[in-house]
């Protein structure tokens, strides 16, 4: 397990100090590190995300995916989220308003510090390139940032290239494909991006990956990546909630822990201990770490195939737990009294994760994402259900309505990141 | 130019006798509580839009307390305790209505242990709504048909002879409680066989899940409960006497009458609207043709005497409305069903009571019983704003709903 050196010596800020006064015996590395993963993470305290784009971002699941992320990754990191995603939107708007409409509500008047754009599904039209076509993109493009860029000078922005259109699965409806007319606006909005100060990140080319590793492996269920060919399913998305997380500096990194079994020592990253006993056959500690493991929904066939082809779970949760100098031998590894896996001696001696495992994390961490879901259905609803569907009716209800809704989103924040803290685990391994 | 006012007095008189005989009376506050049946808010939409569009003066407050999958003893958003408190006597209704069966009987054939649970459990229900609402007025409805009559029983004797059943014990515990009942199984079966001798195919299409009545199905529900109600297919009727000059009417006011040289017009304010039956929507149509519905609830009579033989047309703010033969017009003929401004406006009313409903479901079905239990101050901003927003609509509602002046001209064509 590789995990990023150079960032983990800083000290003193705000998580370090409030780790720090919880009791322990044994504070190790500890803390540090978690500082060093947030100050290299691209979101800040009281940032304000918002994603905007078509049916794509509307759907929900990579924006949420990455609120969860962010929740799970970062506890102590309080971030604001705004999905504002319309399907069926161009570059010049669509049926929730004009492109003039759609900036100034939805994005100007949402203050964001940090905002995502992935638009081009439906500006290519679904025909072959069309150089028309393309140039309505690129100037209703252009004047998206140009406008973005004049009312809000200091917010962080990344235009994302746009996920694919499902070529690869299926014969192309046309020559070369509609995908290879999206991978030409994606190349735009890349170029735009750096003419303009602002990132990029690119969901077509690991989306496609996926779509031909999984067509390799399945051909037939492959087709369930992107079942209509242009919406896709969560196990894309999470590949592109990723993609995105990565281009903001996240890592996989929950936490590493290594207890001595002979000496007793325990040592770790993202994580502190307590109550730590070794032995000959055996090994018991306290731990609290700094993060949660991010929970993928498996239910989805297709997703299980995604799995098989990525290796995603692995790479986005690394949970380590390192326990040499057991006596050889199978041992259970028992959180909170409950058994969550079987390992050999060999296996703790260079480290087991746990990071995809059914442990009392995780379902802390599904809870965050039960909540996180339904954060984002309160401010669908303000937004759309309430304030844009009812603009026509007299009255001072809507407005009461939307501020009663954005309350109750507040709270729910709340409740995301009182469900998001970490606890404190008892680890036990025991010989079987 | 020569002034009538000769309507105004039966204006007056006929409406207030009209809402005199009407079930539903001013600041009553309505409940329909249920399963599946009435959480689809079919026929308790159309209900709400005709009283709104009948009795446009009288102000009446809905609630749809329908909870998919319900029985007797609550279902998913509760305990029948939880449901009652949350969902029926916050509400504080002075009229409700009942029903359920469908799900209670399971959909097997006549189980004695069970139609003993039904009993118990609404027996509790109407004991605990007596006690609590001790004034409000109740009509338990025997449940609608289950679909054994475009296909086969599916159990031996059919499911439907349970609801039957079950819909007849309500019936008696109705009585013995002092409320009134109504039967939606008896007009749904019989739109079920007049359909399946009428058109197998679409017969089915009336009850298509077998369980979950069309919208077609839904209209005959809803007349049930209204003409047990009281109400009547009368919104207005119109006599003017183009060789006199004079116009008598039910429910309808004039101004303006005058004879011209092909015919007459005059400016008439109704006490009503029509009720909007959409015919573009296949079901409902199908239940027209079947049980005349339309001819039954929207009775609005033009009778012109006095004109000449020959063919006439009738404008109503300009716009043709029909065109008929003297004599025709000299006997009388229901307006009440076609393209007039006042069926416009009375679409424009249900489509504000469907909104009034979403947005009534959107705080208690989305937020409240969705977030039952949650900590934090909001929740409550929250329902108490979409309220505020529920309030506005059925303000809009009422506005949308109140008759205007419309001017009518008959002229040979």
């Amino acid at each position: 397990m590789r995990l990023p050196v150079g960032v983990r010596k800083r000290k003193n800020l705000p998580y370090n100090r409030a780790v720090r006064k919880l009791s322990c015996l044994f504070v190790l590395i500890c803390g540090v590190s978690v500082a060093g993963a947030q100050s290299s993470f691209t979101l800040k305290a009281n940032d304000r995300v918002l994603f905007y784009g078509d049916s794509i971002t509307d759907f929900s699941q990579y924006p949420n995916f990455v609120e969860n992320f962010v929740l799970t990754r970062f506890p102590k990191l309080p971030v604001r989220f705004f999905n504002m995603g319309v399907g069926g939107d161009t570059v010049n708007g669509g049926w929730m308003g004009g492109i003039d409409q759609r900036l100034q509500r939805d994005i100007i008047d949402m203050k964001p510090t940090v905002f995502t754009v992935m638009l081009g599904m439906n500006d290519a039209n679904y025909v072959p390139f069309d150089a028309t076509i393309y140039k309505t993109y690129t100037t209703g493009y252009e004047k998206i940032v140009a406008t973005i860029k004049k009312q809000l000078p200091t917010a962080r922005g990344w235009l994302i290239r746009p996920s694919p259109y499902d070529d690869v699965t299926r014969p192309f409806d046309f020559p070369l494909g509609y995908n290879s007319v999206l991978l030409k606006y994606g190349t735009f909005t890349a170029q735009l991006a750096t003419r303009n100060g602002y990132s990029n990140v690119d969901f077509n080319k690991p989306v496609t990956d996926l779509l031909k590793s999984a067509f390799a492996s399945d051909p037939n269920l492959s087709k369930e990546i992107i079942p209509d060919r242009i919406h896709p399913s969560n196990a894309a998305h999470y590949v592109m909630a990723w993609a995105l997380l990565k281009s903001w500096g996240a890592t996989g990194l929950i936490s590493s822990s290594t207890i001595d079994a002979a000496t007793g020592i325990a040592t770790g990253d993202n994580v502190q201990f307590r109550n730590v006993k070794g032995g000959t056959n055996k090994a018991e500690w306290e731990s609290l770490e700094g993060a949660l493991p991010f929970p993928f929904d498996r239910s989805d066939p297709s997703m299980e195939l995604a799995l098989k082809v990525t290796n995603l779970d692995k790479s986005m949760n690394l949970q380590t737990i390192k326990v040499p100098n057991l006596a050889s031998g199978l041992y259970a590894l028992k959180i909170d009294g409950n058994e969550v896996g079987r390992f050999t001696n060999g296996a703790f001696r260079f480290g087991v994760n746990i990071g995809n495992l059914y442990t009392p994390m995780m379902n802390q961490a599904v809870n965050v994402n039960t909540l996180t879901w339904q954060r984002s259905d309160l401010q669908k609803n303000w937004w759309r259900e309430v304030q844009f569907k009812y603009a026509w009716l007299p009255g001072e209800g809507k407005k009461d309505a939307v501020k009663g809704h954005q309350a109750m989103e507040a709270d729910f924040v709340k409740h995301q990141r009182a469900a998001a803290q970490p606890t404190w685990h008892r680890f036990e391994i025991v010989k079987v | 130019m020569k002034l009538v006012f000769v309507g105004v007095l039966s204006l007056s008189v006929s409406v207030a006798c009209a809402q005199g005989t009407f079930a539903i009376r001013n600041n009553d506050r309505v409940l329909f509580y249920g399963d599946s049946i009435t959480s689809t808010s079919k026929y308790t939409n159309f209900v709400e839009t005709f009283i709104l569009t009948r009795y446009p003066k009288l102000k009446v407050t809905y609630f749809n307390a329908g909870v998919s999958g319900d029985t007797v003893y609550g279902g998913k958003s509760g305990t029948i305790d939880q449901r009652l408190a949350r969902d029926f006597f916050s509400f504080r209704p002075t009229v409700f209505t009942i029903m359920l069966g469908m799900n209670d009987g399971e959909r097997r054939g006549y189980d004695a242990a069970l139609f003993a649970s039904y009993k118990s459990g609404y027996e509790k229900m109407i004991a605990d709504i007596k006690r609590k609402t001790p004034t409000a007025r109740g009509w338990l409805i025997q449940p609608s048909a289950y679909d054994d009559f475009t296909r086969p029983p599916v159990v031996p004797g059919g499911y439907n002879s349970v609801l039957v059943k079950y819909g007849q014990w309500s019936a008696q515990l109705a009585e013995r409680s002092g409320y009134g009942t109504v039967d939606f199984n008896r007009p749904v079966v019989n739109l079920m066989r007049k359909g399946w001798m009428t058109d197998q195919g679409r017969s089915h299409d009336l009850v298509p899940d077998r369980i979950h009545p069309s919208l077609g199905a839904h209209a005959t529900m809803a007349w049930s409960l209204l003409t047990e109600w009281g109400a009547t297919g009368q919104i207005s009727t119109t006599e003017v006497d183009s060789s006199t000059e004079k116009a008598t009417g039910v429910n309808v006011a004039f101004r303006k009458l005058k004879s011209t040289s092909t015919g007459i017009s005059w400016e008439s304010l109704e006490g009503s609207l029509p009720f909007p039956l959409d015919r573009n929507e296949p079901t409902v149509d199908f239940a027209i043709r079947l049980t005349n519905l339309d001819r039954a609830m929207n009775v609005q009579t033009v009778k012109v005497a006095g004109l000449r033989p020959g063919r006439y047309r009738l404008k109503i703010d300009g716009r043709e409305i029909g065109q008929w033969t003297g004599a025709a017009l000299g006997l009388g003929v229901n307006i009440g069903n076609l393209s007039t401004p006042m069926a416009d406006q009375a679409e424009t009313v249900a489509r504000m009571t469907f909104e009034r409903n979403v947005i009534q479901n959107m705080w208690w079905r989305n937020i409240k019983i969705r977030y039952e239990g949650m900590p934090g101050e909001g929740m409550s901003d929250a329902i108490a704003g979409v309220k505020g927003l529920e309030n506005d609509c059925l303000i809009q509602q009422r506005l949308a709903a109140q008759p205007r002046w419309h001017r009518f001209e008959v002229e040979k064509v």
